[in-house]
């Protein structure tokens, strides 16, 4: 059979269907009201927390606190757990996520690991030492 | 939904304030791999046969830049944000190493814009179904745009290989330092491999 190819460089040519029916796309209304429990607020795009970062709790914990940030601090209790995990585990986006964990660290609720590639000083990725560990660990499952 | 968590429920040990590291329990160094392709091509299936956990599904907000892409590069300013859902796993890997992969869908007209999933990610692997190979081109566009290492994964449904590597080669129009291999979403053996490949390639990269 043939193969169509791709043209390099440019958009892949359109099939006119509407995108959305082929893309793994979440209902828009399921998308937006669970911003009502950030308060509306999205985090400034600067302070985004890495959707990998690893979040911990730091033992403190307070009943005024929402149902949502507290379901956080328990499931990062003596585990650290993913943004993505926690996003997971409370059927929150991500970016709600980033705004509720936000929070919980500017309040020293939560310690977030793993903020260096977002800051470019560090990043694991690059890091030749890091990725010889990772082929190494690959290798030997 | 299954997935380890530690028997310590109590509160930290670590002292408000006191560094990680010195902690018994020190931060993992966490890295990233993404795993692109179409609709229903084996990411999940991918991520699946190789995680320490069951897979799991999030939503991710995501812009997009519509197709209006000229021959100099330069991209319309019109960006609308959309959800798609993402599933991911995880690796604990020796040395205190955690890898995460995000599946992310890739696919038809619209060219997504992955700057923060990809920011700090290895590289990529893009899973390719040769029945819808067009399905991958927006993904091979995105990285070869970005400079992020990825390999192409094709993959073998029901074990069988239609085409040629050169064949598909041919029609991604990547080059040939670009890695690529037939592999089998389903075979933990064989995502291995092409993991395996993918941080190889990268370190290539990163020596050259």
């Amino acid at each position: 059979m043939a193969l169509d190819p791709r043209h390099r460089g440019g958009a892949p040519p359109g099939t006119g269907a509407d995108p959305f029916l082929a893309f793994e796309v979440v209902d828009e209304a399921s998308y937006v009201r669970p911003y009502t429990v950030t308060g509306g607020r999205t985090r400034p795009k600067s302070e985004m927390l890495p959707i990998e970062a690893l979040v911990r709790a730091v033992g403190r914990r307070s009943h005024t606190l929402s149902p949502e940030k507290r379901k956080i601090i328990e499931l990062a209790t003596g585990q650290y757990l993913s943004i993505a995990e926690l996003s997971a585990h409370l059927h929150l986006p991500v970016g709600v996520l980033r705004v509720l964990v936000g929070d919980l660290m500017d309040e020293s609720y939560v310690q977030v690991h793993g903020l260096a590639a977002a800051e470019s000083s560090y990043n694991p990725a690059t890091t030749l030492s890091v990725l010889e560990s990772v082929l190494n660990g690959i290798s030997a499952l | 939904m299954a997935f380890p968590r530690s028997d310590v429920a109590g509160p930290s040990t670590a002292a408000p304030g006191a560094p990680a590291a010195a902690q018994a329990s020190a931060a993992p160094t966490v890295v990233k791999i993404i795993v692109a392709g179409g609709f229903a091509v084996g990411k999940t299936t991918f991520i699946g046969s190789i995680s320490d956990i069951d897979p799991l599904s999030t939503e991710a907000a995501m812009t997009e830049h519509s197709i209006g892409v000229d021959d100099a590069g330069g991209v319309s300013d019109q960006k609308t944000s959309t959800t798609v859902a993402m599933d991911f796993g995880r690796i604990a890997l020796p040395g205190n190493l955690w890898l995460y992969l995000f599946g992310t869908p890739g696919q038809d007209r619209f060219l997504f814009m992955w700057d923060d999933l990809v920011r700090g990610a290895i590289g990529s692997v893009v899973l390719v179904d040769t029945d819808r190979l067009e399905q991958c081109f927006p993904a091979v566009d995105y990285f070869e745009s970005r400079s992020i290492p990825f390999i192409v994964g094709i993959n073998c449904f029901e074990g069988v290989a239609k085409h040629q590597l050169d064949d598909v080669r041919e029609a991604l129009a990547v080059p040939a330092d670009v890695p690529m291999i037939y592999t089998d979403a389903r075979s933990r053996a064989a995502t291995k491999q092409t993991l395996v490949t993918l941080v190889q390639h990268a370190m290539a990269r990163l020596a050259g």
